[in-house]
């Protein structure tokens, strides 16, 4: 490694360790670079790189899915889909434990966003649960558990960032994350029913006759038509995923102000405004990641990054081993979008010159940063799960620990069948 | 700082939050239009993919200004959250010193995104044939904003709540 | 010195070499001529290729793949040598691009944009359309979704009939797939490395569109060399724009017999046939240059350079 090269990441790392934002840190650290290296006529690209890192059409999905999760909690219609996932979850042993994790499942397809999975249902069930005599540090455990499989049941904002920045179809990569998505619900949802025996948690008492079924699913089934059209448009092929974004937002709209006129039109602004503030969030990492990825490129880092893997020889599982480390470790200290945005095309490229498939090495990566919101010392899930129950960090670790290890051993079969994740893309035939 | 100043600001701040929020409405418009074209008359107007494109920069750019004020930007906290427990005041100085190497880099920005802007003015666009440092022109605006917000908080501890 | 070179695609792209590996040769003969050093940065990792030009432009890197459409972005009249059946055969083409009409281009792009051009190379041959059917005269182009890029191909496609989607590169694949769009132009070395075959059952040889590129250099970078070096330089382009012509030929043969391996139908044009797409896309092209160039004269110039050269 270089000295000017070493500096750039030095330096990156230093910033944002002390709290710098990450956009700025990046520009910042590209500056420090020139300095450094006295290219002074290096600094209008420095600049440039953030207006056309941006520009991009598929990059547009980004605010565009972001307005349609917004506009979905702006609607009110969590209610709705907690009662469905009552009607369809309930019965089991632990019944709310597992109707928090199956509301995940249904509900995730909506915001795609875990942090948003748990500010709008975390509210809903922690409270519930302690009412039912779960320890307020289960209850937490559950949600923030179980708020990592949004972002891997379509539609999925990670997914529509990691498709447009490593240049991999996103709806494929959608198709992809779908079943592993599934399983890990379906491992939580086990891991639920055997400390329910253990532990004795109670059931769900409500009506369960098919008549109140039908009347939960009636309610819930317009809000739920905002998954299936945006996975039928694209896998459909009568729209790109940019165009699927919009069209979710316009008919997540349509539903807000039209059947359940639950949003008024200064709230209506205020969505507008808030999507805009989140996503230009997102998207300046973007550009300025765009400066940063080409400093990198001026140091020639992807070519070294790339020889360095095959040097190792470490064949499929070795290399998928060791990704996967790599993941793991960035995703506790960064959040996921950032991860992607900055190592996501590196790792992508490097990946699918180890004979990795572009499209498993995606899900994995994505199911994996995911995971890192589970574990100290970032992890955002688990902290915005605290402040809702109010347990105490240590009492949340050790109630979540054992979701985690279901979660980690979902990862290590996810990682080593690629099968899992490229089975449903070939059924439908990206 | 004065009241008359904090009214102007505070406005300067409703004004960009709602030209990002404008933004963000054309952007989803023109993609919702797009798809209806593609099936109502088979074609689409070659200005309107590029046009949401511009949209979607703008919004970006002014909402990452806006971001500045409201303390939003996306970071790891890690160190100043410690710090506070320990050593409050140590936190307030690297909270300025952040700031004040926010500053520097919108400060280059604007300089060079200027520089950006001349460079791109003999580039015309795809579909509007518009010279490129229209769009451009974005680079520097936002960062000015951006600049005296970062200013704000450095000079009178202006943190929106 | 360093001259550091941007390239579009990973190193060892298969079916690519006429790119790759021209910028290969030219950094061997550099290298091997004299103590200069070429860097060549693979897989967009200094940004996509309107970018890179406009890193060559500030002298930040010296040279890029950049070819005709991201040109056209900063030196508008080079666009007229994209227009539909200007050239019939792509020996034609060498010889206007390297006789007194390309020398002339060239100068003219080094005066308004700062790039030396060193020479013209090819970008893959001419372009083809491809769909889900035989496509053997305009009328079968009526009502496809064509997915082209830029008014320059929009229109003459339009005036066949067909309509046009501008879709990203990236999602051109899963577009043919599932239908958003039906059919595409590109050479066939684009058409094969991103496996159109798979979503394409029909591939005709239309050739309506020749695909180039400038082998350019940043030229404050080039003036400041002394003589030798600028020699050096001089021939090792020569000898790139050799080799990637005579690659270029012969890989575009081998992905034709490709794409006929992977079952796509492959229909090639008579004369007669070329000259009834050409008697509709060519006027419409023209029409739309004449006020979107900055020098009108040079399409007919251009013309006459074509007959000159046949
Ligand atoms: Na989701
Ligand atoms: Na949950």
């Amino acid at each position: 490694m270089t000295l000017s090269l070493s500096i750039l990441l030095i330096s990156f790392m230093g910033l944002i360790l002390a709290g710098l934002p990450i956009a700025w840190a990046m520009m910042a650290s590209v500056l420090i670079w020139i300095g450094v290296t006295g290219n002074w006529y290096f600094l209008p690209i420095a600049s440039e790189r953030v207006y056309q890192g941006m520009d991009s059409f598929v990059l547009m999905a980004v605010p565009l899915f972001i307005l349609a999760g917004e506009m979905v909690n702006a609607g009110k219609i969590t209610d709705r889909l907690v009662n469905f996932a009552n009607a369809i979850f309930g019965w089991m042993r632990g019944g709310l434990a597992q109707v928090n994790v199956g509301a995940s499942i249904l509900f995730s397809g909506i915001t795609g966003v875990a942090l948003g999975d748990i500010a709008s249902l975390g509210r809903v069930f922690i409270p519930a649960m302690i009412r039912q005599g779960y320890t307020p540090a289960y209850a937490a455990a559950v949600t923030a558990s179980s708020s990592i499989i949004g972002p891997m049941v379509p539609p999925s904002l990670i997914a529509v960032i990691y498709g447009s920045m490593a240049d991999v179809s996103i709806g494929a990569l959608m198709a992809a994350t779908l079943i592993p998505g599934l399983l890990i619900g379906v491992i939580q949802m086990g891991l639920i029913a055997v400390q329910a025996r253990y532990y004795n948690f109670p059931r769900v008492e409500m009506d369960r006759s098919p008549r109140a079924i039908g009347v939960a699913t009636g309610h819930a089934l317009v809000p739920l038509m905002i998954p299936v059209i945006i996975l039928t448009g694209m896998l459909g092929g009568i729209m790109t995923p940019t165009e699927a974004g919009g069209v979710a937002a316009a008919y997540a709209l349509v539903i807000s102000i039209v059947l359940y006129r639950s949003i008024r039109l200064s709230a209506l602004a205020d969505v507008f405004s808030r999507s805009a503030l989140f996503s230009g969030q997102l998207l300046i990492i973007v550009g300025c990641g765009a400066a940063f990825s080409w400093a990198m490129g001026m140091e020639n880092v992807p070519q070294l990054v790339g020889a360095t893997v095959e040097s190792w020889g470490l064949g499929y599982l070795g290399t998928m081993l060791v990704f996967n480390l790599i993941l793991l470790v960035l995703g506790m200290v960064i959040d996921p979008t950032t991860v992607i945005i900055l190592f996501g095309p590196l790792l992508s490229l490097a990946a699918t010159r180890a004979g990795i498939d572009p499209l498993h090495f995606g899900t994995v990566a994505i199911l994996n940063l995911n995971v890192g919101l589970l574990t100290p010392p970032l992890g955002v899930c688990l902290f915005a799960a605290e402040k809702i129950a109010g347990c105490g960090l240590w009492p949340l670790l050790r109630s979540t620990a054992p979701f985690l290890l279901v979660t980690l051993c979902m990862l290590v079969v996810v990682a080593a069948f690629p099968e899992i994740s490229l089975w449903l893309p070939g059924i439908l035939g990206f | 700082m004065n009241s008359m100043a904090r009214i102007i600001i505070d406005l300067v701040d409703k004004g960009l939050r709602a030209i990002a929020a404008l933004c963000l409405v054309i952007l989803t418009v023109l993609v919702v239009f797009q798809v209806i074209s593609r099936y109502g008359w088979g074609s689409v107007p070659l200005m309107t993919e590029e046009t949401a494109r511009y949209a979607m920069i703008w919004m970006a750019l002014l909402a990452a200004a806006v971001g500045v004020r409201d303390a939003a930007h996306i970071r790891i906290d890690f160190v100043p959250t410690l710090l506070e427990a320990v050593a409050p005041k140590a936190r307030r100085i690297l909270e300025v010193l952040l700031d004040v190497i926010s500053l520097t880099v919108f400060l280059t920005l604007i300089w060079f995104g200027v520089d950006t802007m001349m460079f791109a003015a003999g580039q015309t666009s795809d579909g509007m044939q518009i010279p490129l440092s229209y769009p451009y022109s974005i680079l520097p605006i936002s960062f000015f904003f951006a600049s005296v917000f970062a200013l704000l908080r450095i000079v009178a501890g202006d943190v929106r709540p | 010195q360093e001259i550091k070179v941007g390239l579009s695609l990973p190193q060892n792209a298969t079916g690519f070499d006429f790119v790759n590996g021209m910028y290969e040769t030219f950094k061997s003969e550099v290298e091997a001529n004299s103590d200069m050093t070429v860097d060549l940065v693979y897989a967009g990792a200094l940004g996509a290729p309107n970018e890179r030009l406009n890193q060559m432009r500030r002298g930040v890197i010296q040279m890029s793949d950049a070819a005709d459409g991201n040109y056209a972005t900063i030196h508008r009249d080079i666009q007229i040598l994209n227009m539909p059946y200007l050239f019939p055969t792509e020996q034609t083409a060498w010889a206007v691009f390297d006789g007194p009409f390309g020398q002339a281009l060239a100068e003219d792009v080094r005066e308004k944009t700062g790039i030396r051009v060193l020479g013209w190379w090819e970008s893959g041959g001419f372009k083809h359309f491809s769909a889900n059917k035989a496509i053997g005269t305009p009328g079968d182009m009526a009502g496809l979704k064509m997915r082209v890029l830029g008014p320059l191909a929009t229109i003459p496609v339009e005036a066949l009939g067909a309509s046009a989607a501008p879709i990203a590169f990236g999602e051109l694949y899963t577009s043919l797939k599932t239908g958003v769009v039906d059919g595409q132009d590109n050479s066939v070395s684009v058409f094969n490395l991103v496996k159109l075959h798979e979503v394409q059952s029909n591939l005709t040889l239309t050739g309506h569109t020749y695909a180039f590129g400038p082998l350019g250099i940043n030229d404050r970078f080039f003036g400041g060399l002394d003589e030798a070096k600028q020699k050096v330089i001089m021939d090792a382009a020569d000898k790139a724009i050799a080799f990637n012509r005579a690659k270029s030929r012969e890989m575009e043969a081998g992905a034709i017999e490709l794409a006929k391996q992977n079952g796509v139908t492959i229909t090639e044009l008579d004369g007669d046939a070329k000259a009834a797409f050409r008697d509709i896309m060519q006027p419409a092209a023209i029409g739309w240059l004449k006020d979107n160039v900055d020098t009108p004269s040079l399409i007919d110039e251009a013309i006459a350079a074509a007959k000159a050269a046949e």
